[in-house]
């Protein structure tokens, strides 16, 4: 019953687009490539001298290259020192058993029996002179260690000169 | 295939005009304030307010630690609320919030009031171990004192300018007292709280009837906070740690070190000047072995001998020494050379600038090795740091007793800003303590222009100020 009812169904369907008919695009497509070529190599309508705009393409591409290559070679040429070199450092953690690295062809590090006591408050007086005391931690809760919230480049990124006007 | 183009060249040429725009940061033009002021002349006798508050006979510190021990810790949050609060117009303060922190925080406050009213303050710090100690009073203070700052501002929006003056009077004490811990990180955190203040004290003589405070600024203490006595006592704990480290070095050699000496000392400064890295750099992960240490020196001497050179030693002189021997040479002459520079403290900071500025005294104190330089710097910073961070408070302060230097003259001259400061004849007016000139000032219509100058970009500022109708 059910079959019969979608052949029904379906024998409708296709008379309806048997009945259908090709309906042109009104486009020419000889006549549309024809044109196309036509306009390809169709000259300009004014002559070379007179014209301003004839070079504008290039010049402005040139211009465009050479304002690429100028901040290329700033870059390249900037004195300035864009990046430091040095031995990594992180801040120290609440743990103070963190695995020590050993680098090759370097005796492992070793903790001198003798040395003064660690301090953090030279290096807090540095970010406190160098980047103002709002740069220094806050103290977050008795626990912490005076080391936490203090980051190596608070520590040592910092100009080697003093400018009083920079 | 046009449209392209059309889009990549606008692309290039934003880009560039970005980058160009990118450069323009390097100067930045000064922060400008736009101010309303309400003439008012001062009311007889000429001190009817103090910024610093009556003193009773007592010990400040002990008052301190309660205050500091009931505040407790984790308190991120609020200050970064307050600091934002701080900055907000007045007519947009959120004064219930604020009165609502400002009574949980109740009690240290009450306490910071008493402690800021005591005479003496005697933190009484362990000289000898004073580069070695944690001071979390220090630290600490800047909580109580945003506090304060946030009480002050909640007086003056509320009209209350009495409170206002009362609340400013424990800051600026507070800031005297934190300073008075013969440590540069208290001296600072001192300048920075009685910053804080006169970032409101510039609000409160801004306002509708708000008193004359031109004497009450000009009773000031001038510099507010002196840092050359805490610089003075970290050289003098300093130098305790060399006689320890280095117990055969001479004291006349500590002044005057011969080149002929220093093949002796090398071998006895090396592991002193490990000792001092070490100091320096708790946080060094992997701990810096003796080696490394050793290497990094070894890989200053070239730099060593080309500072020695500019300074004016002999060619031959230089070069015959060991790379060890240079090294120890540039780093006692750094040394003693910020030494001798701390006299500059003396002076007002422009004599200062003048001559700390010329090459000769760069040259004597820097050394283009940025591991020697960071550990002399660590060690001993030089006398301009200070220099410049004691001038920059005095500067806002000197702005603020200038604006009321021009309000006086306004209510004295019918409402009328002056054509120029030099007009002003009723009572001195500050110079800029940054140039040690007059600010700069002219009248453009109905708007004074008063710009600061002299210090740092980020430092300047451009006050419009006008007179209220």
């Amino acid at each position: 019953m059910a079959e019969e009812h979608l052949d029904k169904g379906l024998n409708e369907m296709a008379k309806a687009l048997a009945s259908l008919q090709w309906k042109t695009s009104g486009i020419d497509r000889d006549r549309t490539m024809y044109l196309a070529g036509q306009a390809s190599a169709r000259r300009p309508q004014v002559g070379f001298r007179s014209s301003p705009t004839r070079f504008a393409w290039p010049l402005a591409t040139a211009a465009s290259i050479l304002l690429a290559v100028t901040m290329g070679a700033t870059l390249l040429l900037d004195d300035k020192p864009q990046t430091v070199e040095r031995i990594v450092y992180v801040p120290a953690s609440g743990s103070h058993e963190s695995p020590v690295e050993t680098r090759p062809g370097v005796s492992s590090p070793e903790e001198p029996t003798d040395s003064l006591p660690r301090s953090d408050y030279l290096v807090r007086r540095w970010i406190a002179l160098t980047q103002g005391v709002d740069a220094l931690p806050e103290i977050e809760d008795s626990a912490s260690s005076p080391a936490e919230g203090v980051s190596p480049e608070q520590i040592y990124s910092r100009p080697a000169d003093f400018d009083f006007n920079s | 295939m046009k449209r392209s183009a059309i889009i990549l060249l606008s692309l290039t040429w934003l880009l560039a005009l970005e980058a160009a725009a990118e450069e323009v940061p390097s100067s930045p033009a000064p922060q400008q304030i736009e101010l309303t002021i309400y003439p008012e002349t001062p009311t007889e006798p000429a001190f009817p307010y103090r910024l610093l508050p009556e003193q009773t006979d007592g010990n400040a510190v002990g008052v301190y630690t309660k205050a500091l021990m009931i505040l407790g810790f984790s308190r991120r949050e609020i200050s970064e609320k307050i600091d934002n609060w701080l900055k907000t117009p007045l007519d947009e303060f959120p004064r219930d919030e604020a009165r609502e922190i400002l009574t949980k925080y109740r009690e240290v406050l009450e306490y910071i009031d008493i402690a800021a009213r005591r005479s003496q303050c005697h933190w009484d710090p362990p000289m000898d171990k004073i580069l070695m100690m944690y001071a979390p009073e220090i630290q600490g203070a800047r909580f109580p004192a945003r506090l304060i700052a946030l009480r002050t501002r909640l007086h003056i929006a509320e009209g209350n300018y009495e409170e206002a003056l009362a609340s400013l009077a424990t800051g600026y004490s507070m800031a005297q007292q934190i300073a008075e811990q013969p440590l540069i990180v208290g001296g600072l955190v001192g300048t920075a709280i009685a910053e804080i203040m006169t970032i409101q004290l510039e609000t409160l003589v801004t306002q509708p009837g708000a008193p004359s405070l031109y004497w009450a600024i000009t009773a000031m203490p001038e510099p507010f906070i002196e840092l050359k006595r805490s610089v003075y006592a970290e050289a003098a704990a300093f130098d305790q740690v060399l006689d320890e480290m280095l117990p055969e070095l001479q004291p006349s050699q500590r002044d005057q070190l011969a080149a002929s000496e220093l093949s002796g000392l090398v071998p006895k400064i090396e592991p002193a000047l490990y000792e001092l890295y070490q100091l320096f750099e708790p946080y060094r992960q992997p701990k810096l072995s003796k080696e490394e240490a050793f290497d990094l020196l070894q890989k200053a001497a070239p730099q060593a001998k080309k500072d020695l050179l500019a300074r004016g030693h002999k060619k031959d002189e230089v070069e015959s020494l060991k790379p060890g021997e240079a090294v120890v040479w540039d780093l006692f002459e750094m040394y003693r050379a910020r030494r001798k520079q701390l006299k500059w403290l003396h002076v007002s900071y422009w004599q200062a600038r003048e001559a700390l500025e010329r090459p000769e005294a760069v040259a004597a104190r820097s050394s283009k090795s940025g591991e020697l330089t960071s550990l002399v710097d660590a060690l001993f910073p030089p006398a301009e740091i200070y220099c410049y961070s004691q001038v920059v408070r005095q500067q806002r302060l000197a702005v603020v007793r200038c604006l009321e230097a021009i309000r006086l003259h306004a209510a004295l001259n019918g409402g009328r800003l002056p054509a120029k400061l030099e007009a002003i004849e009723e009572v001195p007016v500050p110079i800029n303590p940054a140039t040690g000139t007059a600010f700069p000032y002219r009248l453009d219509g109905d708007v004074a222009i008063l710009q600061t100058e002299g210090l740092k970009p980020e430092h300047q500022r451009q006050y419009r100020i006008r007179v209220a109708d």
